[in-house]
């Protein structure tokens, strides 16, 4: 099985396990306070680790290049309240722009 | 479709409740099956997880640590993580869900932010709008996804054309909605913080983990959730 089918197959099962878990076992317990307000913050920390890591890390170093360049205007454009799609296609624009000036 | 027993117009109801979000998650199911496509996965591969997945946050958190050569174990508990929230929302939706074990089995795969809105719409929840916004919005992420990866073209080195720029801004996308409160801002430049930290000595996978342990520092001050 290569890399993608695995990771296909246990985000699969993980993702319907985890909307069924709930229906099926957990009935009408819920999950303690502390825990409840961990699983809230999961989401934003793990997306800004998502962004730091896939922009600024490269192998085992920190280095700034063209993809900076485009975090930044997604980021201008997110607080502009651009829709995503425009989000999205000014990074990528960016960032070809200037690693093509780079170059 | 035997979930419908009567009064269909429930359903669709929730059907033309959810369509103009179904628009948008359409797009956004195109640009995952495209960079799907650019990070490695084969077009059935990319239809099949949006198929088993749906859950867009999880499928694109995986997808792109797997384009930025993450290890399988790093993109599937990176999706796990983020998979969570769904825990928190299942006792709710075990005191809505009707039936027996199997029907609220599937029905809580159709469980998503947007199809939970529409099937509380109007204070009174509906399992019937549930099922109606559930599916428009099941098929046309399948269908998209499936546009992106067959259709899309087939991307040989995304850096060259920036596409590695893709998967950032679309997480700054979806982390937008969480800066509103001190609680979410504080969770974000914590997890931001300790990736870079652990970067350079951590074994690959390990920032992300670094990232995700931050959320369980309970800072009684700035916790607004």
């Amino acid at each position: 099985m290569t890399r993608g089918w695995q990771v296909v197959v246990c985000v699969g099962v993980v993702t319907m396990l985890t909307k069924g878990v709930g229906p099926l076992w957990l009935g009408r317990r819920s999950l303690p306070p502390l825990l409840r307000r961990a699983v809230v913050r999961l989401a934003p920390a793990l997306f800004a680790g998502l962004i730091a890591t896939q922009v600024f890390a490269r192998d085992h170093g920190i280095m700034l290049d063209a993809r900076a360049g485009g975090l930044a205007v997604a980021i201008i454009a997110a607080a502009a309240g651009a829709p995503p799609i425009a989000i999205l296609a000014a990074a990528v624009a960016t960032t070809a722009t200037v690693r093509r000036a780079v170059r | 479709m035997r979930l419908i027993s009567s009064n269909e117009s429930d359903a669709y109801a929730g059907a033309r409740a959810i369509a103009p979000v179904a628009v948008v998650i359409g797009v956004v199911a195109i640009v995952f099956g495209v960079l799907a496509r650019g990070a490695g996965l084969t077009a059935p591969a990319a239809i099949v997880m949006s198929a088993t997945t749906f859950a867009g946050s999880a499928q694109f958190a995986a997808v792109s640590v797997l384009a930025s050569s993450g290890t399988v174990a790093t993109a599937a508990t990176t999706a796990a993580l983020l998979m969570s929230r769904y825990l928190l929302m299942g006792s709710a939706v075990a005191q809505k869900l009707p039936g027996g074990p199997i029907r609220r089995f599937a029905l809580a795969q159709l469980v998503v932010d947007e199809t939970w809105g529409v099937a509380f719409a109007r204070r009174q929840f509906s399992e019937r709008r549930l099922f109606g916004a559930g599916l428009v919005l099941y098929a046309t992420h399948v269908g998209c996804t499936a546009v992106g990866a067959i259709g899309g073209m087939r991307i040989v080195d995304p850096t060259v054309f920036g596409l590695d720029a893709a998967f950032p801004a679309l997480f700054v996308v979806l982390l937008k909605p969480h800066l509103a409160n001190s609680s979410g801002r504080a969770a974000a430049v914590f997890g931001a913080t300790a990736a870079l930290l652990l970067t350079p000595f951590a074994p690959a996978g390990i920032p992300l983990l670094g990232a995700a342990a931050t959320s369980l520092l309970d800072l009684p001050a700035g916790d607004a959730s």
